[in-house]
């Protein structure tokens, strides 16, 4: 099977896990106490108000038909409409995707840039002090709440030198990057010492193969032996390590949106949480498990087409 | 000249390797410092919580209008709150909603995990498929967000979170378990005991779990870790512990307003949370350096 | 012009853990001579892999390595190297198992043509054009299209005939074979050791083959040095050993190599396990597995001692060997 075969099973795999999911995030409503119909009209209702919305919605049918139908207005994109401000989900949706994208991708980026230089160096100089600090770093970060290393940043950063905006999010391309900044820093900070961790046992492991005494014995020293044998063989572990940290991340974007009071899917997430708003609820967290799905995807072809092997074990 | 045939226990130090046995002679003996530190560090915690009634030097919950964010003052050694409530209490106090929480957030699922594990390693068949295909299914789902629904569906509270936790984070104790548990299932004293009669259910008690246990303590400690971030981090959001009830991510929050004044409101009680933290990644760092060894 | 190309005197190599000192490696002193073929033959166990590797310094980090190592460049006498030196420059080495000794990332003309790019500073088109070159020199065919393929895309013999090439890639006065033909299928095995008799004519190159194996090490050796317990119990010229074993050790390694001739009786293992480098035993190492052995071989230890011309034996009663049926 070659790598189109490996990429089109992967594909596959992942719609039943879609479907899985989409159950999940419907059963949440059937379990979750409250009359929605009473939630959308107010208390002051009349009975006959409530039952006309009850009926517009359709939640005396059958439970089934309910999932059905759900399923349905799903795959058209219609995720329903807010209790609170009466818009559709899917429009709320896409107003505030554009922040979590911004931090995620900053976020990931300022990762990298960390816990791959960090991570060489704790390999190569294991049980040296280099490795020492470094994973005495990484223990200080892991115990390290986001929200708080975020309120760190603010009290020690933003606020004496006024570079960054204590919170929102800017217009302008500059303003968006300054605003951005300081969230993004406070994710790589909690991501990072994973990272930095699983890409030491990686590559120390890479080390001690044979093919990294054969490139030795040949003369293959310094950076050209981590840049052309030892870094592709550990990316795949650390890949796919960053792809499992991924719900962690979503969480991390949640917390560190809220402290930064960024105006992202996050944020929403939580006010939605807090005024009990169950379609928007539902909504942010299908996106949330949809991303990690499409993370998981995107991590196992990378690593696939950094593994020329891959192809014989699909 | 013929030597002695390697005894059962021989194999079984070989084969459960990495981690070597807790029951191993004079191993507590053996561990590295940092164990001793961390869980210093951590025992200074619950004798905190334990004792907070007789540490902390005001009501938790006594509101003061005329005292309202105070600087740290001899009465007042971490200053008072928006509501004039006595910082250095709350804090103390916190350290009793914190850290049994945190504790049984992870302790839980690592038990569930554990039995779950060594049931599907042990019996295999329908009960290991069964049990596998449920745990694909909780790991593709982000883990914390799924606490915010669960809580949302449970209502607010301490029970919701720990029911959340358990609920979600078993998977990796079961993964880990499991893979052990099919190591040592094979070894030849265990086929001893199947051949002797002993009843599968004993066998599995008294001969398996012993040696595959040590796999979920190196783990337990990280996990309180992220228990313990955790349930800090969904008080801070506003869907965790409800006020007024005093907890370390909760006084964060409330604290975060008033940065620019009273800045040690937001910043103490995270120091509190990464000493606590600290404590127990380096219980189990040591842990895992001694076992692992 | 001096005759030796590489003297290695007390070779010790040694791991500490967990306060426990092992030395699996203990007192090993040989020499090579140009364009000489040595053989190491021993049991798994035995130090000899490790001797091999402390030569080209290729040891885990945790090993401590004491001993005089020398090596001549070209026609000077032999001086002492850091291993860090002769990579790349005099001395090359061949592994067991070419499947993990093959970056598998790497196309495998690519890791040919390293050795070139940095020591010959040849530009990556001037390199690639080498790199066939020396796959063509090793037998393989159509080198072209195979440097564009990875490692896993080749059968067992030509990743061996990859790593030959990658080896021969730094133009090594002295190859240095780690059972390179151990992994292989009998048939396989032959043309790997074709190839290499055949190379080491047309190049002029000394060798050193480390093997469990007496026959593949006859068939290509001129001298060999028989090792056991982290020591050398015996060298000298191959027929001459073949003929007239002067340890018991060789003798016994010997009548476990079947041979068409052999009858059941002479094709037993040896007694007993390889020592635990952990508890070697007083003495000679082998005593308690010797049929002849007596109680001076297991009160103090001996020293290899020359017998005749080009041969040495560490055994106190070389005598009582029977001599073994060829």
């Amino acid at each position: 099977m070659g790598r189109f075969g490996f990429v089109a099973k992967r594909l596959l795999q992942t719609i039943p896990m879609l479907f899985g999911i989409v159950l999940i995030v419907f059963l949440v409503l059937q379990i979750t106490p409250g009359d929605p119909a009473r939630q959308i009209v107010g208390l002051r209702a009349s009975e006959a108000e409530l039952q006309e919305v009850r009926e517009e919605l359709g939640l005396d049918d059958p439970v089934l038909v309910q999932y059905v139908r759900y399923v349905g207005n799903v795959l058209q994109g219609d995720l329903g409409y807010s209790y609170k401000s009466r818009k559709p989900v899917s429009e709320i949706i896409g107003e505030r995707i554009d922040v979590t994208l911004w931090l995620m991708g900053s976020g990931i980026l300022l990762t990298v840039l960390i816990s791959v230089p960090l991570g060489v160096i704790g390999a190569l100089r294991k049980d040296r002090a280099a490795d020492h600090v470094i994973r005495g770093l990484g223990l200080v970060g892991l115990s390290m709440p986001p929200f708080w290393t975020g309120v760190i940043l603010l009290l020690l950063v933003a606020i004496p030198t006024g570079w960054f905006p204590a919170g929102g999010f800017g217009e302008t391309f500059p303003d968006k990057v300054r605003s951005i900044f300081l969230p993004a820093l406070t994710l790589a900070i909690a991501s990072s010492p994973f990272i930095i961790r699983g890409l030491r046992a990686s590559i120390i492991s890479v080390m001690e193969s044979e093919y990294i005494s054969t490139a030795r014995s040949i003369g293959v020293a310094g950076g050209r032996l981590v840049r052309r044998f030892v870094l592709r063989n550990s990316a795949g572990p650390a890949i796919t390590l960053l792809a499992i940290e991924m719900g962690y991340l979503l969480f991390g974007a949640v917390v560190i949106e809220t402290t930064f009071a960024l105006p992202g899917l996050g944020q929403g997430l939580v006010l939605a949480a807090r005024g009990r708003d169950l379609p928007s609820v539902q909504g942010y967290t299908l996106l949330f498990a949809l991303a990690v799905v499409v993370v998981y995807l995107v991590s196992d072809i990378v690593t696939a087409i950094l593994d020329p092997r891959v192809e014989i074990e699909a | 000249m013929t030597e002695p045939p390697a005894s059962a226990f021989d194999a079984v130090t070989e084969v459960v390797e990495p981690l070597a046995p807790l029951a191993e002679p004079g191993i507590w003996k053996k561990m590295p410092k940092k164990v001793y530190v961390g869980a210093a560090i951590v025992l200074l915690y619950m004798l905190v919580a334990v004792f907070a009634p007789a540490l902390a030097p005001y009501d938790p919950l006594e509101i003061n209008p005329v005292d309202r964010l105070a600087s740290p003052s001899a009465e007042h050694w971490l200053g008072t709150d928006e509501l004039g409530r006595d910082v250095l209490s709350r804090m103390i106090y916190a350290a009793r909603i914190d850290i049994p929480i945190g504790f049984l957030g992870a302790l839980l699922p690592a038990i569930l995990g554990t039995v779950l594990g060594a049931l599907a390693g042990f019996y295999g068949k329908w009960v290991d498929t069964v049990i596998m295909r449920t745990a694909d299914v909780v790991q593709a789902f982000p883990a914390y967000i799924l606490v915010i629904v669960l809580v949302f569906a449970l209502g607010q509270g301490a029970r919701s979170i720990i029911i959340a936790f358990t609920v979600l984070a078993w998977v990796i104790y079961t993964r880990i378990i499991r893979s052990e548990v099919l190591r040592v299932k094979d070894l030849d004293y265990i086929h001893a005991a199947q051949v002797a009669g002993l009843p599968r259910l004993r066998i599995l008690r008294v001969h398996v779990i012993p040696n595959v246990i040590n796999q979920t303590l190196v783990y337990l400690p990280n996990d309180i870790v992220f228990a313990t971030l955790g349930l800090a981090a969904f008080s801070f959001l506003g869907l965790g512990i409800p006020p007024p009830t005093p907890e370390w991510g909760a006084m964060i929050a409330e604290g975060q307003p008033f940065l620019r004044t009273n800045w040690w409101l937001a910043t103490v009680p995270g120091l509190v949370i990464v000493g606590l933290g600290l404590g127990l990644s380096l219980v189990g760092e040591g842990l895992e350096e001694r076992l692992r060894a | 012009m001096s005759e030796h190309i590489l003297e290695v005197r007390d070779l010790e190599v040694s791991f500490t853990a967990h306060g426990q000192t092992v030395t699996p490696v203990d007192g090993v002193s040989l020499s090579v001579t140009r364009g000489e073929a040595l053989g190491i033959a021993g049991e798994s166990g035995s130090g000899k892999s490790l001797t091999l590797k402390s030569i080209i310094g290729l040891l885990p980090p945790n090993a401590t390595v004491v001993g005089d190592l020398r090596y001549a460049l070209d026609d000077e006498e032999p001086i002492p190297y850091a291993p860090a030196d002769v990579h790349g420059h005099g001395i090359s080495i061949i592994f067991q198992e070419p499947m993990t000794a093959l970056n598998p990332t790497m196309r495998v003309g690519d890791l040919i043509a390293e050795g070139p790019r940095i020591h010959h500073g040849l530009d990556k088109k001037a390199a690639r054009v080498k790199a066939v070159d020396l796959m063509r020199q090793v037998g393989i065919p159509t080198p072209e299209r195979r440097a564009r393929m990875w490692p896993h895309q080749l059968s067992g013999g030509l990743r061996q005939r990859v790593m030959i090439a990658a080896a021969l890639s730094t133009e090594p006065s002295l190859l240095l074979c780690d059972e390179p033909t151990t992994a292989l299928d009998v048939s396989i095995q032959d043309q790997i050791l074709g190839l290499l008799q055949e190379l080491r004519g047309s190049l002029g190159m000394s060798v050193v083959f480390v093997s469990h194996d007496l026959a593949v090490l006859g068939e290509l050796c001129d001298r060999l040095a028989i090792m056991y317990g982290g020591r050398i119990v015996e060298t000298g010229p191959v027929d001459e050993v073949f003929a007239d074993p002067q340890h018991p050790y060789t003798e016994a390694l010997m009548t476990s190599v079947p041979s068409f001739d052999a009858t059941a009786e002479q094709l037993r293992g040896i007694d007993g396990r390889p020592p635990d480098p952990r508890a070697f035993p007083p003495g000679c190492r082998f005593a308690p597995r010797c049929q002849y052995a007596r109680d001076e071989c297991r009160s103090a230890v001996h020293e290899l001692r020359d017998v005749s011309a080009g041969r040495t034996t560490a055994c106190i009663y070389p005598e009582l060997i029977q001599g073994v049926k060829r």
